[in-house]
């Protein structure tokens, strides 16, 4: 007996000690980047999710680029201009830059770039030929061209932002397929390896024109499960985590293992639309009314963890307009607003009724989709109980909610959030009236007008004046009820230094990893 | 035999059918994919002219025509996601699935096989009743928080093993356990009950009146017998880790099957739910096709009825 003791300790300290070995020593892995979900392709011209351009950004070079203060700035075209007729513009290009392939950039680079984005056979998904109203592209020289527009697009370099460069001969010579998993471009980084669902590896491209990157090697995986996340990040097996919860994120930081949480203000505006087909929803007053209704104080404070803000303007810095202010917490001037509308409790229960019925509507919410979505809909449908419309709160699957937006059957108020591509023009085409993701039926006139004439402006000084105008038109009349820009939490490790950016995106030469001294 | 085996084919043939139709029928009703696929900036127009373009504006049952008659020549279609074949994505995660699956299967098999074995010889005896305390436990504990909890223990506090992913046998400790532990259990009670029954049987106590040695007795007469009910959970249980394995690859961030169909039924691939679908029905009703053709060869009343 004593014997088979003596074996099964010997057995079990084996174990034990191959476990341990197993763990490896952490300290010497890659920089590790763990997003929530995977990419699907690395082609730029079927590229949509932000993870996507996260990946893409690193790999590949724009004409333009958008820095990490999110202004626009040289990138491969060294200065632009637009001509008299505003539909001419002419980019020269940088020289000496090649990409990783070894094939040269220049003019020819960026005419095949927009060819194969028009290319019928393809199907590409990208949007940047409508958006910029291509018309064609011309090679002026090896290092100049000219991209001529079928209207003037005052926004184009905007969109340029997602135009990367690719090289002619590689991609011309390969099937879409093949490039999807083998992108090449002139970035900072170029993908060494892809195992689906499981890593990518990212390797310094050492001729960079913008010179040597400090971070050599770099694994980004995605792990779609959120505490799996937080605890490879406390394990010691990641450096950078993304997607978590404030409430997840305070856990991190309070770890006495030197992690960081990051919380960035991002640019994803988070409101509830308000559906003017609902009957009382067309007035103005009872749309301001939910407005001054919602106590986003005690949102941020409860719900948040004591982060962010309301949103005052659709419109994000630098372009916001900062007389816009936030609608203040009043539920007096709410039941003020409602009883001028004409909302009336006759029966005395509680609940406002308006031509004989009860005011009741739902709040659609997709779970699991923004931060918090379900929590802060349950604060907002009890801040409108309190002012006598009787709010529900109706939590629905993304794939759900999706299908419900498809067949325009959303509920008379839906949360939403739109991302930010931080031009003042784009920030205000989310209320266009032909948007597939604007469900609120508002069709402001004046707003329209000033719209049309934002696209064709191009001075910075009348345009300011022309989206300052908008600003506070979408404010008066309350298409939303605005909530907040959604904060981005990130898990940092203590090996890195990193400020994230507003627009979602990883841009890896801005990381820093600490040297051990 | 041979009528009682086209007739198993016959049925299983049209459970794949089925459970593809239903598929379809089901992911149709919630929603086209262009949902998915647009970017907040896309017009209604956009909307509409991508839907006509990839043919989702046709009646459902003409889509699904076209789907079923490629895809009984072996063309699943293209992922809408990936824009690469749907079967081609599936093979390329088989491998990470199977030996996850494998693996789970051969530790519930190895470890309940002994432990239920023993339970049911030492009948309530301190032994069988914490074997069948660790039975209950491991059918009542949710997949998901044994997942997080082995993490939180094996991985953040102790540091043993990593956390996810795939790629060293050390990946595979914590994924493999995690999708064993209900197997495990249920294996454990199975085994226990059939011994238990088999134990009681005439011919084992004949065994014992003619002197045989006990261990002979257990493993040689009554334990082949025990085994034939187990042979039939075995197969089915391949089918429940296949399901378990969404979960668990999930958490564990295994690159396998279960993943990808979650991420296609997400985002409404049509062409990869459906091949995805279609592949683990066929594979289900295969081994179960098998595991008939089994029992008849093990029992041949199976073969008369």
């Amino acid at each position: 007996m004593a014997m088979k003791k003596f074996w099964a300790g010997i057995f079990l300290t084996l174990i034990l000690f191959t476990l341990q070995s197993c763990g490896g020593d952490k300290s010497t892995r890659p920089l590790t980047i763990l997003m929530s979900v995977e990419a699907r392709t690395f082609d730029p011209h079927f590229a949509s999710s932000t993870v996507e351009w996260s990946f893409l950004m690193n790999i590949f070079d724009g004409l333009v680029v958008r820095s990490d203060d999110m202004t626009i700035g040289p990138g491969l075209a060294l200065k632009w201009e637009v001509d008299q007729s505003k539909k001419v513009w002419t980019f020269r290009l940088r020289k000496g830059v090649k990409f990783t392939n070894g094939e040269p950039f220049g003019a020819q680079s960026v005419k095949f770039t927009f060819e194969r984005m028009l290319n019928k056979k393809l199907r590409t998904r990208t949007t940047v030929p409508r958006r910029i109203a291509l018309d064609r592209v011309e090679i002026v020289d090896e290092h100049t061209v000219r991209i001529h527009t079928k209207r003037p697009v005052a926004t184009l370099p905007i969109w340029l932002v997602n135009a990367f460069m690719l090289p002619p001969k590689y991609y011309g010579e390969k099937s879409a397929r093949e490039v999807s998993g083998k992108p090449v471009g002139t970035g900072p980084y170029k993908m060494v390896k892809w195992v689906k669902d499981d890593f990518i590896r990212m390797e310094a491209n050492e001729n960079w024109w913008k010179g040597k990157v400090q971070i050599k090697t770099v694994r980004w995986r995605p792990v779609p499960e959120t505490s799996s996340r937080i605890a490879e990040l406390e394990s010691g097996g990641a450096d950078i985590i993304t997607n978590i919860s404030p409430d997840q994120g305070a856990m991190i930081a309070r770890e006495e293992r030197g992690n960081q949480l990051k919380a960035i203000h991002g640019g994803r505006r988070i409101y509830l639309g308000i559906r003017q087909n609902f009957e009382v929803f067309k007035f103005k007053e009872v749309r301001q009314a939910l407005n001054y209704a919602v106590d986003f104080s005690k949102i941020a404070e409860n719900v948040l963890n004591g982060h962010g803000s309301r949103l005052a303007t659709i419109v994000n810095a630098p372009n916001a307009d900062e007389t816009v202010k936030a609608y203040p917490y009043d539920p007096n001037k709410a039941k003020q607003l409602l009883a001028d509308a004409g909302l009336k409790d006759t029966n005395g229960d509680g609940v406002l009724e308006y031509g004989g019925k009860p005011v009741e509507f739902k709040i659609d919410v997709p779970t699991s989709r923004y931060l918090k979505g379900k929590e802060i809909c349950e604060s907002v449908a009890a801040n409108l109980r309190a002012v006598g419309l009787k709010a529900e709160v109706n939590p629905l699957e993304w794939s759900v909610y999706l299908s419900r937006r498809a067949k325009k059957k959303f509920s008379p108020l839906y949360f939403h959030g739109f991302s930010s591509a931080f031009n003042e023009e784009l920030d205000l085409g989310v209320l266009r009236p032909n948007l597939y993701a604007n469900l609120t039926h508002w069709n402001n006139p004046v707003f329209i007008q000033n719209y049309i004439r934002l696209g064709q402006m191009f001075g910075d000084a009348e345009r300011k004046k022309i989206s300052y105008a908008m600003q506070r038109i979408v404010r008066e009349d309350a298409p939303w009820v605005f909530l907040w820009n959604q904060y981005d939490f990130y898990g940092l490790s203590p090996r890195v230094r990193w400020f994230p950016r507003p627009d979602e995106r990883i841009y890896l030469p801005s990381i820093v990893m600490k040297t051990k001294k | 035999m041979s009528s009682y085996l086209v007739r198993r084919a016959f049925r299983a043939l049209l459970v794949v059918v089925g459970v593809s139709f239903i598929s379809f029928a089901v992911l149709f009703l919630s929603g086209d994919p262009t949902d998915t696929m647009v970017g907040e900036d896309w017009t209604v127009e956009e909307v509409q002219k991508l839907r006509r373009d990839m043919g989702l504006d046709r009646p459902w049952f003409i889509q699904y025509i076209t789907y079923a008659s490629r895809a009984v020549r072996g063309d699943f279609g293209e992922s809408l996601r990936y824009r690469q074949p749907a079967f081609e994505l599936i093979a390329e995660r088989i491998p990470a699935t199977l030996e996850l699956t494998f693996v789970a299967l051969v530790l519930s098999i190895v470890i309940a096989l002994p432990v239920g074995v023993l339970s049911a010889t030492k009948r309530g005896s301190a032994y069988d009743q914490g074997g069948m305390v660790f039975a209950l436990f491991g059918q009542a504990m949710p997949v998901f928080w044994l997942g997080l909890m082995l993490i939180l223990v094996f991985g953040v506090f102790l540091r043993w093993v990593p956390v996810s992913g795939r790629g060293g046998l050390d990946q595979l400790i914590l994924p493999s356990i995690t999708l064993a532990t209900y197997s495990l259990a249920r294996n454990t009670r199975v085994i226990r009950s059939s011994m238990l029954e088999v134990l009681g049987q005439d011919y084992v106590r004949t065994a014992r009146a003619k002197g045989l040695a006990e261990q002979l007795v257990i493993y040689l007469h009554a334990l082949r017998n025990a085994l034939i009910p187990v042979v039939t959970i075995v197969g089915l249980e391949f089918g429940h880790l296949l399901g378990g394995a969404v979960i668990v690859e999930t958490i564990f961030a295994w690159p396998g099957i279960g993943r990808l169909m979650i991420q296609a039924v997400y985002t409404k691939d049509f062409p990869l739910v459906q091949a995805s679908v279609t592949i683990a029905a066929l594979s289900f009703v295969s081994i179960n096709f098998f595991v008939d053709f089994i029992y008849s060869y093990l029992d041949p009343r199976v073969r008369l009825k």
